[in-house]
C-alpha cells in the first residue's frame, strides 16, 4: 500500500507539469486583455455558474454529472490509479487546452472589437460574457499551478479523488476547487450547475441518458462549437432532486431569494367619515402566526390573520405609500421572508371579502364604489381623468380626515365609462377596465374563497358588456333575480362551484363547506379535579363520583352508608345548600345534634340504603358513630317518618354502637 | 353579520388568534352603542361581544389550549333548575344543523328565542325535569351539563385562594402608566386617580389599577406582599378584608344585583348567567350603576356569596 502511495505521489506532479506544458502557450494571451478581474480563482459555485456558457460548459456539465453519478452510483475511486492518471493526463490536457484556446477567442471578442459577436452575444447577459468567462480563464491558469502542490499535500484519497475526476474528463480548472473539499463539494457542485443533456434527457423523458458529449459533440463542427460559447444562459430547470440518506436533517429553506410577499393598504371610515388608513402585509399558506419583521428601522410584529397579517400602522405612512418599503422577517423554522410595498402615487382601494377595510386593488372598476388616494401634487391630473370617465358625485379628504401628509382621498369614486390606456398610462390606475367582473359577496366568508354552507355568496355582475352577458354556473344557466344576483340550481350546494361568463371570458370559484360537526372539550380553566370548558364541568379521577346534592342548611351534617362517609356542609346564608358530596347522602343531620332544639331539629332521609356491612367494624368511622349516637342520644326524630325509615335509622344506630364497641 | 352569524363564523373555524377575531367583528354591521357599564367605560365592540360570549359559555378567550386567542366550547346545553321546572340555554357552537335538530327534537317543549344586543340570540328551552331535557340534548347530539350553575360555582375557589396570584411589585417607572387605586368608604365605591410615587409608598394598601396602552394590571398590596392578580377577584377580595358586603339577593324576585363596579369575576358571572340565559341588566340606582342578574335560584345566590366571599345585605 505505501509503495503504491510513493507511486502515486510521485506519478502525479509528472503528470501536472505534461498537462502545464499544454496550458502555457495559452496563458499569455489570457492574461494580457484581462484588466478588470482579480486573475485569482472564483469560488466554486460562482465559477460553475460561469461555465453554463459555452461548449466547455457542456463538457463540464456533463463531467460534473458523471462526477454525481459515480459519487452517487459506486462511490469507489477507478481500479487502477496509475492508468487512471495516465488516461486522465491524456484526456485532460487536450480538453484544458481546447478551453483555454476558446476564451482566449472569447477575450477578444469581449473587448467588443468585433462586429460579427453582436448576434451571438444579444441574448447573453453582460456578466456570462464579461465576468465569468475572463474570470475563469485565470482562475485556471492560477489554481493550476497554486492548488495542485496543495493537492498533492492531502494525501493519497485526494490524490485518487483528483485522478477520478480527471479520468472523467473534467477539466483542470474545476477540479482545483475540489481538493479541499472532497465529499460535500461533490455533492453541493452538481446541483448548482446546470445539469447535462444527458441528465435532463433522463429526467424528462425517462430514457436512459446518453453522455452529452458523446451525443453532441460529434454532429458539431469548430464554428458551431465557437458559436456555443457565446450562447445565453439557458434557464435553469427545477433542479433535480437530491437523494438524502433518511437521518440527514434537511437544511432550512431560504426564501430570500423568492418573490416578496405584497403589502396592501388598508383604509377604514368610521362613522363620521375620518379614516384610518395602515397596511396589511400579506399572508400566505405556510407562514407563521407571528412573525418578527425588520423595516430597516425597526422591528414590527405580524399578527396573523386570515389573508394578511395585523395592520401595520406607521407615523410616516405617506412617504412609505410615495416610496415604497420592505419588510424582512424570519420563520420559526428559519426561512427568510420578504414583504414589498412598491411606492406609487395614486392607488385604488376596494371593498373585499373578508374584512371591512378597503383593501388596494389594481384598478378602478365600471360601476364600482372605490377609494382613490393620490399625492396632493397629482390632484389635477387625478381629478380630469375621473371626470372624463364620468366620476362624479365624490367627497375630498385630507390630512384632517385621516389621508395620510401630503395625500388626498377620493371617496365614493363610481367611474361610469371606460377609458382607452396609453402606453406606459401613469393614470392607469384610474381608467377602468371596459368589460365585465365578477362579484362574490354576502353569505358567511370563511376563507380562501370559501363559504360556509346555507350562507353562500351572492353572485353579481359588474361592470357593462356591449354583448348580452349569460352567467353559467357549474355550467348551468344563472337566472337573475330582481335585486341583480345570480343563481343557478345546486349553487349554494356544499362544494365547488365556478362561475362563469359565456364568451367574454370571464370566470371564478369559490367553494362551500359544511361546518364542522364535532368540537373537542378542553379543560379551558383547571381546578384541582375539575376542568372547566363553557358550562361543562368535568371531573377527573375521584372527583368524578362526586354528584351535586342540596340540602337545607339548618342539616348540614350529612352521613352516607358507609362508616367514615361524612360530610359538613359549608356555612352559607341561604336556606338551601348545594353542592359536590364525595359520597351518596343517606342521612342529613343538623350541625351540633347534641345541642340543637330538638323541638324544631329534624334528621332528614334521603335514602333507604343500609349501613355497609364490610366496613362495619372498620377502625375509621369515630365522626360518623358520634354523629349518629349523638342524634339518637338527643332524641331527634326523623321528618315525615315511616316504618322503612325508622326501621333504616335503627340499624344505623346499631351498627355505630357495634362499631363504637369493636373500638373499645 | 350579525352577532348569530359570528357566532356560526366561530362555530366553523373552530379557534383563531385574537386579532382574527376582531377582524370578524369588525365586520359586523351593528352601530357603536354606549357602553352598559359604569366600570368598564366606553368598551368598542369587539370587547363586548367578546364579553357575552364568555359569559354565555359560547367561547373561551386567552385560556389554556388557546392563549392570545379564542376556541369554541362543543354546543352543550346548561340545565339550571327553578322549582319544578328546567331551564336549558344553548351555549357553545351553533350550526344550521345543531339548530335544526333542537328544533326537531322538542316534542312539545316551549323554547324561547330572546335577541340581545352584542350577544348571539339566546335559545331557551323548559322543561318540567332535567332528565327531559338531558335526553333532547342527547337526541340533538349535543352534550348537557346537570345544574350547570351551581356545577360551576361548586368548583371554583374562593376568591381568598391565594394559589393563582402572582408575587410582583408595582411597576415604580415609567411615564405613560395611568393610576388608579381601589377607594372604599362608606357609601363611595370608586378608582381614585394616584401618582407612582404613591402606589409605592411604603404604607400603601389595597388593590391598584395600572393601565397602559389600554391594558389594565392590577396589584394588590397586602401588608408586606404584592401581588398580580385578575382586577375583579382582587377587587372582592378588598371588600372581603373590609368585611364591606355588596351582593343583594332578592328571593321573591329571585334577582342578585351588585354595584357595576363590582362585576363578579368572569366563571362566577357565567354560573351567574347562565342561570336565565340573559346577561345582567344595568340601572341605575341613587345616580349609581347596579347590575342584576335575573332567575338566580337561592342556593346558586348562595353558592355565589360563598365563593365571593360575601353575605346578602
Amino acid at each position: 500500500m505505501k509503495v503504491l502511495l510513493a507511486v502515486l505521489v510521485a506519478a502525479v506532479p509528472i503528470v501536472y507539469w505534461l498537462v502545464r506544458r499544454r496550458v502555457r502557450p495559452h496563458e499569455a494571451k489570457e492574461r494580457e486583455p484581462d484588466t478588470n478581474h482579480s486573475g485569482t480563482s472564483l469560488p466554486l459555485t460562482e465559477t460553475t455558474e460561469s461555465l453554463s456558457v459555452g461548449e466547455a460548459t457542456a463538457d463540464t456539465a456533463m463531467a460534473e454529472a458523471r462526477v454525481q453519478e459515480k459519487a452517487e452510483a459506486d462511490n469507489v475511486l477507478p481500479p487502477d490509479l496509475p492508468n487512471a492518471m495516465e488516461e486522465a493526463a491524456a484526456a485532460t490536457a487536450p480538453v484544458v487546452a481546447e478551453s483555454a484556446e476558446r476564451y482566449a477567442v472569447e477575450d477578444s471578442l469581449g473587448g467588443n472589437e468585433a462586429e460579427g459577436q453582436s448576434e451571438l452575444n444579444a441574448a447573453a447577459p453582460e456578466h456570462s460574457q464579461e465576468t465569468c468567462a475572463p474570470a475563469l480563464v485565470n482562475g485556471t491558469a492560477e489554481s493550476l499551478e497554486s492548488e495542485i502542490p496543495s493537492a498533492l499535500s492531502t494525501g493519497a484519497e485526494a490524490i485518487a479523488r483528483r485522478a477520478s475526476l480527471e479520468a472523467l474528463n473534467i477539466p483542470s480548472e474545476l477540479v482545483s476547487g475540489f481538493e479541499d473539499k472532497p465529499a460535500a463539494a461533490v455533492q453541493v457542485f452538481p446541483a448548482d450547475v446546470q445539469p447535462s443533456e444527458a441528465v435532463l434527457l433522463e429526467t424528462r423523458n425517462g430514457e436512459e441518458a446518453v453522455p452529452a458529449a458523446d451525443a453532441v459533440e460529434p454532429a458539431l463542427d469548430q464554428e458551431e462549437k465557437a458559436a456555443l460559447l457565446y450562447r445565453a444562459p439557458r434557464q435553469r430547470p427545477p433542479r433535480l432532486p437530491q437523494r438524502r440518506p433518511a437521518n440527514q436533517q434537511e437544511k432550512p429553506r431560504s426564501v430570500s431569494a423568492e418573490t416578496p410577499l405584497e403589502i396592501q393598504v388598508g383604509v377604514i371610515f368610521d362613522r363620521f367619515g375620518f379614516c384610518s388608513v395602515g397596511l396589511l402585509p400579506k399572508r400566505t399558506e405556510g407562514l407563521d402566526d407571528e412573525v418578527d419583521a425588520k423595516d430597516g428601522r425597526s422591528v414590527v410584529r405580524l399578527s396573523a390573520l386570515d389573508e394578511w397579517y395585523q395592520e401595520l400602522q406607521f407615523d410616516d405612512i405617506g412617504d412609505r405609500l410615495r416610496n415604497g418599503f420592505e419588510l424582512k422577517g424570519e420563520l420559526a423554522d428559519r426561512r427568510q421572508v420578504r414583504w414589498r410595498l412598491s411606492g406609487r402615487t395614486i392607488y385604488v382601494l376596494a371593498a373585499h371579502q373578508g374584512t371591512n377595510k378597503l383593501v388596494s386593488t389594481q384598478r378602478l372598476h365600471l360601476d364600482r364604489p372605490d377609494v382613490v388616494l393620490c399625492t396632493a401634487e397629482i390632484l389635477p391630473q387625478v381629478e380630469a381623468v375621473l371626470a372624463s370617465s364620468g366620476c362624479e358625485g365624490y367627497t375630498k379628504f385630507d390630512e384632517s380626515y385621516g389621508a395620510p401628509r401630503g395625500w388626498i382621498g377620493l371617496r365614493g369614486v363610481v367611474p361610469r365609462r371606460a377609458l382607452l390606456l396609453e402606453d406606459s398610462d401613469p393614470f392607469y390606475p384610474l381608467k377602468p377596465e371596459t368589460d365585465i367582473q365578477i362579484e362574490l359577496d354576502g353569505g358567511i366568508y370563511l376563507l380562501n374563497s370559501v363559504w360556509l354552507a346555507g350562507y353562500p355568496p351572492q353572485i353579481r355582475i359588474a361592470g357593462t358588456s356591449d354583448v348580452p352577458v349569460k352567467v353559467l354556473i357549474d355550467g348551468k344557466p344563472a337566472q337573475q333575480t330582481d335585486e341583480g344576483v345570480f343563481a343557478a340550481e345546486g349553487h349554494d350546494a356544499p362544494g365547488q362551484h365556478s362561475v362563469y361568463c359565456e364568451g367574454l371570458a370571464r370566470s371564478c370559484s369559490y367553494s362551500i363547506e359544511e361546518a364542522p360537526e364535532s368540537w373537542e372539550e378542553w379543560p379551558a380553566y383547571g381546578f384541582g379535579q375539575a376542568g372547566i370548558c363553557g358550562p361543562l364541568v368535568e371531573l377527573r379521577d375521584d372527583a368524578a363520583k362526586q354528584r351535586l346534592f342540596a340540602v337545607q342548611v339548618s342539616n348540614p351534617l350529612l352521613l352516607g352508608a358507609e362508616p367514615g362517609q361524612v360530610f359538613r356542609c359549608s356555612p352559607r346564608k341561604s336556606a338551601s345548600w348545594k353542592g359536590y358530596v364525595p359520597f351518596d347522602v343517606v342521612w342529613a343531620l343538623p350541625a351540633q345534634p347534641l345541642i340543637c332544639n330538638k323541638k324544631t331539629a329534624r334528621i332528614l332521609q334521603f335514602r333507604e340504603t343500609l349501613p355497609s356491612a364490610l366496613n362495619i367494624r372498620a377502625n375509621s368511622g369515630a365522626a360518623w358513630c358520634n354523629a349518629i349516637l349523638d342524634a339518637s342520644r338527643k332524641g331527634l326524630r326523623i321528618a315525615n317518618p315511616s316504618e322503612n325509615s325508622t326501621a333504616c335509622w335503627r340499624e344505623y344506630r346499631k351498627a355505630a354502637r357495634n362499631i363504637r364497641k369493636g373500638r373499645r | 353579520m350579525t352577532a348569530n352569524e359570528l357566532l356560526l363564523w366561530l362555530s366553523a373555524r373552530k379557534q383563531g388568534s385574537w386579532a382574527q377575531f376582531k377582524g370578524a367583528v369588525e365586520n359586523l354591521g351593528l352601530a357603536e352603542a354606549d357602553s352598559e357599564g359604569a366600570d368598564e367605560g366606553p368598551l368598542p365592540l369587539h370587547q363586548r361581544i367578546r364579553y357575552n360570549l364568555e359569559r354565555l359559555g359560547h367561547v373561551e378567550f386567552d385560556t389554556e389550549e388557546c392563549s392570545d386567542g379564542w376556541r369554541t366550547v362543543p354546543p352543550a346545553l346548561a340545565l339550571c333548575q327553578h322549582g319544578c321546572e328546567t331551564a336549558g340555554i344553548l351555549c357553545g357552537a351553533r350550526t344550521r344543523k345543531i339548530l335544526g335538530n333542537i328544533e326537531r327534537e322538542l316534542n312539545g317543549l316551549q323554547r324561547e328565542q330572546i335577541s340581545h344586543p352584542d350577544c348571539p340570540d339566546i335559545i331557551r328551552v323548559r322543561a318540567p325535569g332535567s332528565e327531559v331535557l338531558v335526553n333532547l340534548a342527547q337526541r340533538a347530539g349535543i352534550r348537557s351539563q346537570a345544574d350547570a350553575p351551581a356545577a360551576l360555582l361548586s368548583r371554583l375557589p374562593q376568591i381568598d385562594w391565594t394559589g393563582a396570584w402572582k408575587r410582583e411589585p408595582v411597576p415604580s417607572s415609567g411615564k405613560d402608566w395611568d393610576i388608579k387605586h381601589l377607594f372604599i368608604h362608606k357609601k363611595v365605591m370608586k378608582w381614585q386617580a394616584v401618582s407612582l410615587r404613591e402606589a409605592n409608598a411604603e404604607g400603601a394598601e389595597g388593590l391598584f389599577r395600572f393601565t397602559r396602552f389600554q391594558t389594565p394590571q392590577y396589584f394588590l398590596r397586602n401588608g408586606r406582599e404584592t401581588f398580580t392578580l385578575p382586577g375583579a377577584i382582587g377587587k372582592y377580595y378588598v371588600l372581603h378584608l373590609g368585611r364591606r358586603n355588596v351582593l343583594k339577593y332578592g328571593s321573591k324576585e329571585k334577582t342578585l344585583s351588585v354595584p357595576a363596579i363590582f362585576r363578579p369575576p368572569l366563571l362566577t358571572e357565567r354560573a351567574l348567567v347562565l342561570c336565565s340565559g340573559l346577561p345582567p341588566s344595568v340601572s341605575e340606582v341613587h345616580g349609581r350603576h347596579r347590575l342584576t342578574y335575573q332567575d338566580i335560584p337561592e342556593e346558586v345566590a348562595g353558592l355565589a356569596a360563598e365563593v365571593l366571599k360575601q353575605d346578602f345585605l
